[in-house]
């Protein structure tokens, strides 16, 4: 057992599938002898080699078009677009081409890729390096999703996500990269498609993921504490495949459902969860499910309004506090 | 060893089910009247409740997929043997893909309304729990009301049917597996099924003959008068609002004029104290042609002139015959009037609609011989006659107070000044 960053679990997790399997390579901008701009890196180049970890040119397009060439000729690429806002730049590489290659090809070709991304806000990064684009990614049919909270997640979801053989983008949260978690030595691998219950409670359940997981839990304990309010919080950590069981199974136990979601309001991941819980779980529901978002506005930059955009743990207690009363 | 679960006897005309869902999943604990799986059959959706505990062994019938009554759809180990080395192997994958064209919806059970009386909402849990445990929604929502709340839900259920639970005994045992409701076998052509309207309004019509102590009075009117009136009415009020004047307007609003002598024929009755109403607020009852029976509201008739309350009541008929009431227009009322006249029948002693305490009922109205007093002496004369009747609640008044505003009634129909309603007419 170790404790690690969740920037040190990044290292560790694509460090762990390059050891185990050498069709494994790795590109990205500055991600080789830099170690990457978020330091996630650090060290890959060294022990791996300039063959295996290599880095490109200021190009997205350019990243993806190599990276699904390997995928689709034999290697298992692991592809950084640094910033998650910059997938933008090279959406026609993820929504076109890697995620249709199986279908349009009628299975002759696959595409084992990984895009590991930074998504997210909290580090003042203004309104096109903050975005949280989970859902961008979440509605293309053919890529699967995942976006972990913790640096032992972290590893197991890369290695899952290595050994799937279709495209998975895994959204990396860059205001937790400094976040510590306990890691289990060993090789870790976790699956995807599963939720984590990772506080279990009565009275109504939260789904949260990434950064708001640990929101989610700090408001959970504030529940607790200050208002007997005894909260499920549910880390969603892949968005496709969804594990609705685990959710709906928990709707079926609280009667009452709140997502805390980074993206913005309009069209995020809790809107497709709540039309799903709404369809096969009405009878179970207790009251209004209830969304708690970012607005739908281009994030900003400055310190207090980013602060006052993104959902907290305080707005989560307020709200749910609010609606339980209610 | 285990025992099997089989698709149970669902009804007399039954022959298989469909198996919409499991609710527990192979390798789980279940107890003995949990619900185990639901099923569908052409006539109803149920419920099936475990009735032996045990681990879950084996599912033989997926969700999609008929079984035959008494075929085996499952396999439930007892406990004590040890589950078999095949249990493990075949628990169900969590990561399991759905098919892409499977879209799966909550069964829209008919579990009631999501209001209730008094405005109060209940959430889909608490309509479930009501109607999968056959409690009294009235009830509950007076038990809400009580506690002040305008929602009724799962927690406050929960409580209600702990109440009941720990009032009552435990349960008979039974032998075979029950289902949750138990379906009315029907014969095509022997057996009409009440549509769920038409049960609200039977159980509803029971309770309140049980428990009211219903007194019914009638009074004869001479309308002749009136009658002339609303000839020299017709044709103007027909060209003006498109529809013909009836004598229920008049009637409604001669009970109105004497309700304002007589207020507690209006008001709402708990048992213990009458609440006068300060407006009035007439139940009018409407015949859905022969398929159920609905009372709208006119609000505030004792405002209305006769001319207004013909088109308050023509608009809520109206709606109550295209199917368009909503709860407000549904609730509030504080005295109702039932009319039977057209079909001819001399008098209905009707039932009160609690907590209302009394209603009115008019019927046919036609030229009968009757005595008519004069100075120069009694003849017999061809006049219009019709009988106005009262149903109304002992408890909360006497016979000689309803008779007296039956009087009064008559006395308003009679000779009130019915031109002075219609300032417009010749």
């Amino acid at each position: 057992m170790a404790e690690l960053t969740y920037r040190e679990a990044v290292t560790r997790g694509i460090a762990q599938e390059m050891s185990r399997d050498e069709r494994v390579v790795f590109l990205g901008e500055d991600v080789a002898k830099a170690g990457g701009v978020f330091k996630t890196t650090v060290g890959l180049y060294e022990q791996f080699g300039p063959l295996r970890v290599r880095d490109t040119p200021i190009s997205e397009e350019a990243i993806l078009g190599a990276a699904i060439g390997a995928a689709m000729t034999g290697l298992r690429p692991i592809a950084e677009i640094m910033f998650a806002d910059f997938l933008a730049v090279c959406f026609d590489y993820v929504a076109n081409q890697m995620s249709k290659l199986r279908y349009m090809s009628n299975g002759q070709l696959s595409c084992p890729l990984v895009i590991r991304t930074g998504n997210g806000g909290g580090v003042r990064f203004g309104a096109q390096h903050s975005q949280s684009i989970e859902n961008w990614t979440m509605m293309i049919p053919g890529v699967k999703v995942v976006a972990p909270s913790s640096p032992v997640d972290v590893i197991g979801l890369m290695a899952a996500a290595v050994r799937d053989p279709d495209p998975v983008i895994l959204h990396e949260h860059k205001a937790l990269y400094a976040f510590k978690g306990e890691v289990p030595d060993g090789e870790i691998v976790d699956k995807l498609g599963a939720a984590k219950i990772l506080r279990a409670g009565r009275d109504c359940t939260i789904l949260a993921l990434a950064l708001m997981v640990p929101r989610a839990l700090e408001a959970a304990e504030a529940l607790q504490r200050e208002h007997g309010v005894d909260a499920e919080v549910i880390d969603v950590r892949s968005l496709v495949p969804l594990d609705t069981r685990t959710i709906l199974g928990s709707v079926a136990k609280t009667g009452r459902l709140f997502t805390v979601e980074e993206n913005p309001r309009l069209c995020g991941w809790g809107a497709e969860i709540a039309s799903i819980v709404a369809d096969e779980a009405f009878w179970d529901l207790d009251g209004p499910i209830v969304r708690i978002t970012t607005p739908h506005i281009p994030l900003p930059a400055a310190d207090h309004l980013e602060d006052l955009a993104l959902p907290s743990a305080t707005r989560i207690v307020d709200k749910v506090r609010r609606v339980l009363n209610g | 060893m285990g025992s099997t679960i089989i698709m149970p006897q669902l009804g007399e005309t039954v022959a298989e089910g469909r198996i919409l869902a499991w609710f527990k999943s192979v390798g789980d604990e279940i107890k003995e009247g949990e619900n185990l799986f639901e099923v569908e059959t052409d006539k109803v959706t149920i419920e099936v409740q475990a009735i032996v505990s045990g681990r879950l062994s084996e599912i033989r019938v997926g969700p999609g997929v008929i079984a035959k009554v008494g075929e085996v759809v499952a396999v439930v180990g007892d406990g004590s043997a040890k589950v078999s080395a095949g249990a493990g192997a075949s628990a169900r994958k969590v990561d399991q893909w759905r098919p892409p064209f499977e879209e799966v919806s909550s069964p829209s059970h008919r579990f009631g309304p999501a209001k209730g009386p008094n405005d109060i909402s209940f959430t889909p849990v608490a309509r479930r729990l009501i109607a999968q445990h056959g409690l009294d929604l009235a009830e509950v929502a007076r038990e809400a009301e009580r506690r002040g709340a305008k929602r009724v839900d799962g927690t406050a259920v929960r409580s209600a049917l702990a109440a009941r639970s720990s009032a009552s005994a435990e349960p008979p045992r039974t032998i075979a597996p029950s289902p949750a409701r138990a379906p009315i076998p029907v014969q095509e052509g022997d057996v009409v099924t009440l549509n769920a309207v038409r049960q609200k309004t039977a159980e509803r019509l029971a309770e309140n003959w049980r428990s009211i102590p219903h007194v019914f009075q009638a009074i004869e009117v001479d309308f002749t008068a009136l009658n002339h009136v609303r000839g020299r009415a017709k044709a103007s009020f027909a060209a003006a609002n498109g529809f013909s004047l009836t004598f229920l307007p008049f009637i409604a609003r001669a009970a109105c004029l004497a309700i304002s002598a007589y207020p507690r024929i209006s008001a709402l009755f708990d048992g213990k104290a009458l609440a006068l109403s300060r407006s009035i607020n007439l139940g009018i009852a409407v015949d859905l042609d022969h398929n159920g029976l609905v009372v709208p509201v006119v609000r505030d008739a004792g405002e209305l002139t006769v001319v207004g309350l013909a088109n308050a009541i023509r608009r809520q008929v109206e709606k109550a015959k295209a199917g368009k009431l909503s709860l407000d227009d549904l609730s509030g009322a504080t005295y109702s009037i039932s009319n039977n006249g057209a079909f001819g029948v001399s008098f209905t002693a009707p039932i009160i609609n609690a907590p209302q305490v009394a209603i009115l009922s008019t019927d046919a109205i036609r030229l009968k011989p009757a005595v008519v007093s004069t100075d120069e002496g009694d003849f017999v004369a061809p006049r219009m006659i019709g009988y106005v009747g009262q149903s109304f609640d002992h408890r909360a008044f006497d016979g000689a107070y309803s008779a007296a505003f039956l009087s009064r009634l008559r006395q308003i129909l009679e000779t009130r000044p019915w031109d002075e309603e219609f300032p417009s007419a010749p």
